[in-house]
């Protein structure tokens, strides 16, 4: 074999086992992004349950359904997205399989939501919503209007910090109560 | 003429100066209302500006909030009652209470611009049933 038709069959086995090796990764990436996959965990199980009261979990009149990847990872780019998919990935597969993740304080969690659900994420779907000039209700024209120019500043806030209960059809601090309750609704007395 | 020229760029000067004065006058202000009529750590968290909850562009006329006023962000009284869903087995979800249901005004404990306070305490000790009001 001559070296130009080597390098040509290299350049071929090359080609394919990347394209191949793409479509298992991708293929990876698509299964393990959404409800039925994250939820199989026992730590997501009331996230996934409250998901599927939401609109974006499929509690709407179209069918559509969002993955937990939609809005918990980034999309700014494609190297970003699968880095951080990456990073959580075995970050949660540690968590879940060495530690008690009964520990973990969910509820206490959710202020830091701003860390977890990405704008970029909410925006690659509802990609007109900032430059809408009607609305149903239109306190939103407002408020987004708001985030459009924090934005510009350079100082931004995020959709989540707004939207506290979105995803989750404002059910997840009901539902993490049942497993760990906040209260233990004790001793109401009345003081007079 | 050349007087009506100077008297007409006097006027300019001063028209121009004057409106220079005011704008600078109105951001000072701004600043000295909202450091007076500070926001709740969860709305400031957001950088709102006055506006954002009160209507008009003289922050003299700026009316207290009724609850309707609350519910153009916060949805409805139902939606509110529902994030705190594992009170009601309790009959302590302050927003769908024993005693008044979903017509309890925010206002009867929620304050913006100073502490709020926590109607229910006025009779129970909640220390056991429910947190700090936000």
């Amino acid at each position: 074999m001559n070296k130009k038709v080597f390098i040509f069959v290299l350049i071929v086995i090359g080609g394919l086992l990347g394209m191949g090796s793409s479509l298992i990764i991708s293929e990876v990436v698509h299964v393990t992004g959404n409800a039925e996959f994250c939820g199989s965990c026992h730590s997501m199980e009331p996230m996934a349950k409250t998901f599927k009261l939401d609109t974006h979990g499929g509690n709407n009149r179209h069918g559509f359904v969002a993955e937990c990847a939609d809005c918990h990872l980034p999309h700014d780019s494609v190297l970003g997205y699968m880095i951080d998919k990456t990073a959580h990935g075995i970050n949660d597969v540690f968590v879940e399989t060495f530690t008690d993740v009964d520990e973990i304080d969910w509820i206490a969690r959710r202020e830091n939501r701003d860390e977890f659900v990405y704008s970029s994420g909410c925006l690659s779907c509802h990609q007109g919503l900032l430059d809408k000039t009607e609305a149903e209700n239109p306190k939103s024209l407002q408020t987004h209007a708001h985030y459009k120019k924090q934005l510009e500043k350079g100082d931004p806030i995020q959709c989540v910090s707004c939207h506290v209960t979105v995803g989750h059809a404002g059910q997840l601090r009901t539902e993490l109560n049942k497993l760990k309750p906040e209260f233990s609704f004790s001793d109401s007395t009345e003081s007079h | 003429m050349k007087y009506l020229l100077l008297i007409m760029s006097a006027i300019v000067a001063i028209v121009s100066f004057s409106s220079v004065t005011i704008a600078e006058e109105k951001e000072p202000e701004l600043a000295e209302l909202m450091a007076e009529y500070q926001l709740r750590p969860h709305h400031r968290k957001l950088k709102f500006e006055c506006v954002m909850c009160h209507e008009g562009d003289d922050p003299e006329e700026y009316e207290p909030l009724e609850t309707e006023n609350c519910l153009t962000c916060h949805g409805s009284r139902q939606k509110v009652a529902d994030r705190l869903k594992f009170m009601d087995e309790n009959h302590t979800n302050p927003h769908n209470s024993f005693h008044d249901g979903l017509d309890l005004d925010c206002y009867e404990c929620h304050a913006e611009h100073e502490e709020p306070a926590n109607l229910c305490q006025e009779c129970h000790t909640t220390d056991n049933w429910m947190n700090e009001v936000p």
